[in-house]
């Protein structure tokens, strides 16, 4: 089929951000047991970060990802400090946090509206032209988006296994009291851990708005569809959910091509019911047993 | 002191004193229209809570539903003539079905899961709406969708009041408005008290205990599901024919945090939280407009304010005032 | 054995969610001890040991390591200062190897080459955990867990070591090697503080034993004389 290249590009390409944003909310999830609904908006942030960066302030482009970084790992700490750290003693923290971060994302939402304006804006940290890889001629703009992905990917990865951070993050996801008895800060991991799926964010946030445009609700819909990822993978599952991301990008591009643009979104949502139903803890997830 | 049912039928005297008086009592139309608006607010309000404070399930999908009735009632009445006083029963129960459809597919998964999912369906929904480009039907040269697009819809159909009652169809429209809060609060009052509510509270609170004394879960959850539907579909009919048009708005993340901040500044889980916090909500919301585009910000901000600093919302802490005070007389007697 | 007090815990009231599970508890824990603490279950033998490191914040009273006052601190902090617990069910990092749940233990040491020594160590205690190094820590079986959670325990050096039902759900066979470890660390000199529901194994061992009932203690006395004191045993521990 003559298609199915093309088809395959949008899948790598698309499959490979939304692998940022899910592997930034699994962590937060693994380690907190925290939705945090306001990812998107520090998706859109570090859009805007890169934006302003280099049009603004007059930066090279490879600056943009620098400031989308910085900015979200600072929204992270922020995040953490101002609101989840009060927070964490209330039992019913897993539902308040999910209001709270909704009404942090409105509110900045809102901000970058007042900022920036509602038109949408292109993104200058992009790079233009096009590759032929076989038959298929890509943009550089893809290929820049998915070797960025599965570098910082990796590079989370083997932080994640062999450092010292990375080990604290993982005990304190397996097995928070535990860590706890064998002197690992918890609180400490828990500001890390929103700083760096900040950070990770507003990478995700730079590539996505270079295949679309910047505009306020630009984080909304990919971190839903991002989250549903990760719960059809198993939440806190970050190879399953990596994973998933690849294989549910697939899916919307073969439905957005045969059916239209719009019906991508509410085809992933049926499937992924259609799996929450068959398997309700994830595909990949494991039946807890919870102590009553 | 007062107890509880007492107290409560107290309570509700005031409320309906004060708000029987209102419309003749303020200046203007739109004082008397913003009163309707937190009507209209505390009972949606009282239907998800009804979910979310008394069964404990985190559900977002409430809005989508009220928008549903809305829609439902605007289409019957644009697409088939239908007076909205037929519209709105049957509104009613096919956002029923349709809460019932959405609780089919997400009550089988727990906690967070459960909003993520909702919330999801939400937005889908919305997106669908707005994105709907395909011409159903033409009107002149104009084009209209099917789900009416972006425009949304108007001029299917009112309340008949304005022919009724010519001048005063707003206070008309206000007690009809009224009426509705009243039957959906007793409605919601005598679920609460009665075992059902019992068992959606046993199932919130101690969830394994609840299941070991033959509390079905899924089929519990898919109850109140489909009870808190009826009148948040009619609530959403009644929204259409009294403002007369509709839209994708409805929908909207904004609207949908408005609603969600009355509960929780209320008191989630608490009778007269809903309304409380309506009336407070409407009332900052008025203040606000002095900021203009710092409206929505705001309302955020108090949102995660409240989530942080007063969980328990304002119906609790007043609850708790009262208790210490009762406490210290006591003391003080004693 | 120095004899001196390591652990001292004074009048301590500890609970949850405004209910009391312990009540008034004192006692103490001689450097170079064995102190064992028995009692059905539910009665706060675990709530004590959490109290102690810090999981749970005492609502009453107070524990102080040394010449310190440790109640109230976060759990790192009395992690840090030598206060090790070996959890009940292990709690073990699941998805974790036995080699790296091992170095877990040692989180707060920053010098590889002692981490070393004390792996070697733990090793040499414990030399199944070094066959079984690679292996994931979900995939072996309750005794090797039990090692494994005690071994990482010992990682962390430590003045105190407590261990939360070290028999629990074992095979007796393997709950003699369990015993055979902690009278061997008990030999080197190490102070520790044991939680058992039934004290069997712990009497010859341990120097004092106190009776945890409902929240208070409600009897103390050496090892060797519970065992004269069947009564006792059958009242509170259902024989």
């Amino acid at each position: 089929m003559d298609v199915l290249p093309y088809i395959l590009v949008t899948a790598v390409t698309v499959g490979a951000m939304y692998s940022l944003a899910t592997l930034g909310l699994s962590l937060v999830w693994g380690a907190m047991g925290m939705l945090n609904m306001a990812h998107g908006t520090m998706l859109t942030l570090g859009g805007y970060a890169a934006y302003s960066a280099v049009t603004t302030l007059g930066l090279p482009w490879y600056f943009g990802f620098v400031a989308a970084i910085l900015l979200g790992a600072l929204v992270g700490a922020i995040l953490y400090y101002g609101l989840v750290r009060f927070m964490l003693r209330n039992p019913a923290f897993e539902t308040n946090i999910i209001i709270a971060t909704v009404g942090i994302a409105i509110a900045l939402e809102n901000l970058v509206l007042k900022i920036y304006g509602g038109q949408p804006l292109g993104q200058p940290v992009s790079l233009h032209g096009t590759l032929r890889l076989g038959v298929v001629p890509v943009q550089t703009q893809n290929i820049l988006i998915v070797v960025m992905s599965v570098t910082i990917m990796v590079l989370v990865a083997w932080t994640l296994k062999t450092s010292r951070v990375g080990r604290a993050i993982r005990a304190t996801a397996q097995n928070r009291e535990a860590a706890q008895l064998m002197g690992v800060p918890i609180r400490k991991v828990y500001l890390k851990v929103l700083a760096i799926s900040g950070a990770l964010a507003g990478v995700s946030g730079v590539l996505l708005s270079s295949l679309t445009q910047l505009s306020p609700p630009l984080g909304n819909d990919p971190m839903l569809k991002a989250f549903i990822m990760c719960v059809v993978a198993g939440l806190g599952n970050l190879p399953g959910s990596v994973l998933a991301a690849f294989v549910l990008a697939l899916v919307e591009a073969c439905t957005q091509f045969y059916l239209g643009a719009r019906w991508g979104f509410p085809v992933l949502l049926i499937l992924v019911i259609l799996a929450l139903i068959w398997r309700p803890y994830g595909v990949f997830g494991r039946t807890q047993v919870t102590r009553l | 002191m007062l107890s509880g049912v007492a107290r409560d039928i107290l309570i509700a005297f005031l409320f309906l004193a004060v708000f029987a008086t209102l419309p003749f009592v303020l200046d203007g139309r739109y004082y008397t229209g913003q009163i309707v608006t937190i009507f209209f607010y505390a009972v949606v309000a009282s239907q998800w809570n009804l979910v979310f404070g008394v069964a404990g399930i985190f559900s977002l999908a409430q809005m989508a539903l009220f928008a549903f009735g809305a829609y439902a009632t605007a289409m019957l009445g644009f697409y088939l003539d239908w007076s909205v006083w037929a519209a709105m029963p049957l509104a009613g129960l096919t956002t029923v079905l349709v809460s019932i459809l959405i609780g089919l597919a997400c009550l089988r998964l727990t906690g967070a899961y459960v909003a993520l999912l909702t919330l999801s369906i939400a937005q889908v929904v919305y997106f669908l709406i707005v994105t709907d480009t395909d011409c159903f039907v033409m009107e002149g040269v104009r084009c209209r969708q099917f789900t009416g697009g972006a425009v949304g819809f108007s001029q299917f159909g009112d309340l008949g009041t304005r022919k009724a009652f010519r001048g005063d169809w707003l206070t008309a429209n206000y007690f009809i408005v009224l009426a509705l809060l009243i039957v959906s609060m007793l409605f919601t009052y005598v679920i609460v008290k009665s075992p059902m509510g019992l068992a959606f509270r046993a199932l919130r609170d101690n969830p394994g205990y609840a299941i070991s004394r033959g509390i079905g879960r899924f089929k519990y959850q898919l109850l109140v599901f489909g009870l808190s539907a009826f009148f948040t579909g009619i609530a959403g009919g009644l929204w259409a024919s009294h403002f007369r048009a509709i839209g994708p708005n409805l929908l909207s993340l904004s609207l949908m945090l408005f609603v969600l901040a009355t509960m929780v500044v209320g008191g989630v889980g608490r009778f007269w939280g809903p309304l409380v916090g309506a009336i407070l909500l409407v009332g900052a919301d008025e203040v606000m407009r002095e900021f203009g585009e710092y409206r929505t910000l705001g309302l955020g901000l108090i949102l995660a304010v409240f989530v942080v600093a007063m969980p328990q919302g304002i119906v609790g802490l007043l609850k708790a005032g009262a208790a210490c005070l009762r406490r210290r007389l006591k003391e003080t007697a004693g | 054995m120095s004899g001196e007090t390591l652990l001292a815990v004074s009048d301590l009231a500890s609970g949850y969610k405004g209910r009391d599970v312990l009540h008034g508890i004192s006692f103490e824990v001689p450097e170079g001890s064995l102190i064992t603490l028995i009692g059905p279950n539910g009665h706060g033998k675990s709530t004590l040991l959490r109290s102690i490191s810090g999981l749970l914040r005492p609502r009453a009273g107070g524990i102080r390591l040394g010449e310190r006052a440790i109640a109230g601190l976060p759990a790192e902090a009395i992690a840090a200062l030598g206060v090790i617990q070996v959890p009940q069910g292990d709690m073990l990092f699941a998805d974790m190897t036995v080699h790296e749940n091992l170095t877990m233990g040692a989180y707060l040491e920053r010098d590889r080459s002692v981490i070393r020594r004390r792996l070697d160590e733990v090793h040499a205690i414990l030399p199944r955990l070094k066959e079984r190094g690679r292996q994931l820590a979900s995939t072996l079986s309750g005794g090797e867990r039990r090692m494994v959670g005690i071994g990482r325990g010992l990682m962390a050096g430590g003045k105190l070591l407590m261990l939360d039902e070290p028999s629990l759900g074992l095979a007796p066979i393997v709950i003699d090697r369990v015993y055979e470890v902690i009278a061997d660390l008990k030999a080197s000199g190490r102070t520790i503080l044991l939680v058992e529901e039934n004290p069997m194994r712990a009497e010859d061992l341990s120097e004092r034993v106190h009776l945890l009932d409902n929240g208070y203690i409600v009897w103390s006395g050496a090892g060797r004389e519970l065992s004269e004191r069947s009564e006792l045993i059958e009242t509170y521990l259902g024989g």
